[in-house]
């Protein structure tokens, strides 16, 4: 950040093959002395989507991160935008980043099946669609509002999860304030509870700003979770 | 002990049922995602020499995601992949397993925590994510861990119990650039204003807290950062990116 103005690095994007047109920015860093010879500060990688150091890419995040602050104070409207955004998306269906899409293609009935007996689902999702990662390409970020977090796999379409979800949120706030009123709040059972929506809400927030339109992946990792909460709307007295 | 021997049907069942399911995908050829063009995961070359060196002077991401890739690299050279891929299977195994029990400590009726646990089993997301080198399935596992013991400990008070609470949140600090020491601290307090003995908590709590402060100042002496990773920048900025190109096309009046 130069002159309270955000980077080049960030004007163009991030993470993505723009970032060769700023390699004269980059060459010039200077590896220092102490990290000579460290291979993963000195090698370039060589699969990588950019090929740039390690050193160098402490160098890109360390500029992203104080545009970041910069921006936060600056706009903070954008904030709030990128938080609704951020939302809007982790509630999208399999998001931008698809990471093998021959596996996908080699369970695509499975997944079928699944989707339509499991979850409801009513329309499947077409591996071979192009662009397969429209997320990019639109202006807003935005492809079709259509799925809930439930179906972290790879549906489209799905009334049972989204009654499955609003019932869950009815039911948490009704039997909350009820657990609350008795001060029941402090059996056990409950006092786990607690903690378990806890880490749930968070992850959900950091994810659903943080994740950058990775939805698939990222919702994946609360699949435990979620089982064990729904396996609580099936309790018939849950204090 | 209880538990385990009234339910013992349930779960040979659902071991059954999982393994058969992986043959399954076997056979569909579901095959191990190379990962290597991932920016998470450092190149083979890189894990095969000087692992330890290169951990150390990494802070893009938390250590202990390339470190325990890079130890099944180092001990099987040529077989790694397979090896990690059986290795996430046994986690989302032990996982399912979990949340089975997680549920029958919630006093559910074991014919639902074994429907559900089921459910989780043929979820084709688990056996994606069990072929693909990186840490979703062992977050997935840590989260439930977590849950599990805490029940454990609310039902026993054995303060081992509690300790395992703390290592699976230090483990996910460690593994996994969102979890933070905040997140951790934050998580201590809860856990301490939920179930009070003060003693007991900073008996468990000191190893795994030491864990994450190893880490953090070590970051601190050898990059001058605060944190597991300075992966932050990319995400925050990932996340202002769409809001800050729109200002600067209507800026420039397009």
């Amino acid at each position: 950040m130069e002159n309270n103005e955000v980077s080049k690095i960030y004007s163009v994007g991030v993470w993505n093959n723009d970032l060769d047109s700023f390699k004269p920015y980059l060459k010039d860093t200077i590896i220092p002395n102490q990290f000579k010879n460290v291979g993963v500060l000195t090698n370039p990688r060589s699969g990588a989507q950019i090929s740039h150091y390690h050193y160098l890419k402490h160098e890109i995040l360390n500029t992203l991160l104080s545009d970041s602050k910069y921006l936060i104070m600056k706009e903070p409207i954008c904030l709030m935008k990128g938080f609704v955004w951020g939302i809007y998306g982790y509630f999208l269906p399999q998001g931008d980043y698809v990471a093998h899409i021959e596996n996908l293609k080699k369970i695509f009935w499975w997944n079928y099946i699944y989707n339509i007996c499991i979850i409801g689902q009513i329309k499947p999702i077409k591996y071979d669609e192009e662009p397969f990662m429209p997320i990019y390409n639109s202006p807003t970020g935005a492809i079709t509002f259509s799925e809930l977090f439930l179906s972290m796999q790879f549906a489209r379409v799905s009334w049972v999860t989204v009654l499955a979800y609003i019932g869950m949120f009815w039911f948490s706030i009704v039997k909350g304030i009820e657990i609350w009123k008795t001060r029941q709040h402090l059996a056990n059972d409950n006092k786990i509870l607690i903690f378990l929506f806890f880490n749930f809400g968070f992850y959900f927030l950091i994810y659903s700003i943080l994740g950058s339109f990775e939805n698939n992946r990222l919702r994946f990792e609360l699949i435990g979770l979620e089982a064990i909460i729904i396996g609580l709307l099936f309790k018939k007295n849950i204090t | 002990m209880n538990n385990i021997k009234e339910n013992s049907n349930n779960i040979v069942i659902l071991i059954f049922l999982f393994c058969l399911t992986r043959f399954i995908a076997d056979w569909f050829k579901v095959s191990t995602h190379d990962t290597q063009w991932l920016t998470q995961t450092f190149d083979i070359s890189l894990m095969r020499n000087g692992l330890l060196g290169n951990v150390f002077y990494d802070l893009y991401q938390a250590p202990l995601l390339n470190l325990s890739i890079g130890v099944i690299v180092k001990l099987f050279p040529s077989k790694w992949p397979a090896v990690i891929t059986i290795i996430l299977s046994i986690i989302s195994l032990i996982m399912v397993i979990e949340i089975y029990f997680s549920m029958i400590l919630f006093n559910l009726q074991k014919k639902i925590a074994f429907w559900i646990s089921l459910i989780v089993i043929l979820n084709p997301a688990l056996i994606y994510f069990e072929r693909y080198i990186i840490y979703h399935t062992p977050v997935a596992f840590l989260l439930v861990n977590m849950i599990l013991f805490l029940q454990l400990y609310a039902r026993d008070k054995k303060t081992i119990y509690l300790f395992m609470v703390y290592l699976s949140m230090s483990i996910l600090v460690c593994y996994r650039t969102s979890f933070t020491l905040y997140w951790f601290a934050f998580s201590a307090v809860i856990l301490l204003i939920l179930f009070k003995n003060y003693k007991r908590n900073l008996i468990a709590l000191s190893f795994p807290l030491i864990l994450i402060l190893t880490v953090h100042f070590k970051n601190q002496i050898v990059f001058k950062y605060w944190g597991t990773s300075n992966m932050i920048g990319n995400n925050l900025a990932s996340f202002y990116l769409l809001c800050f190109k729109r200002n600067k096309a209507k800026s420039n009046g397009e």
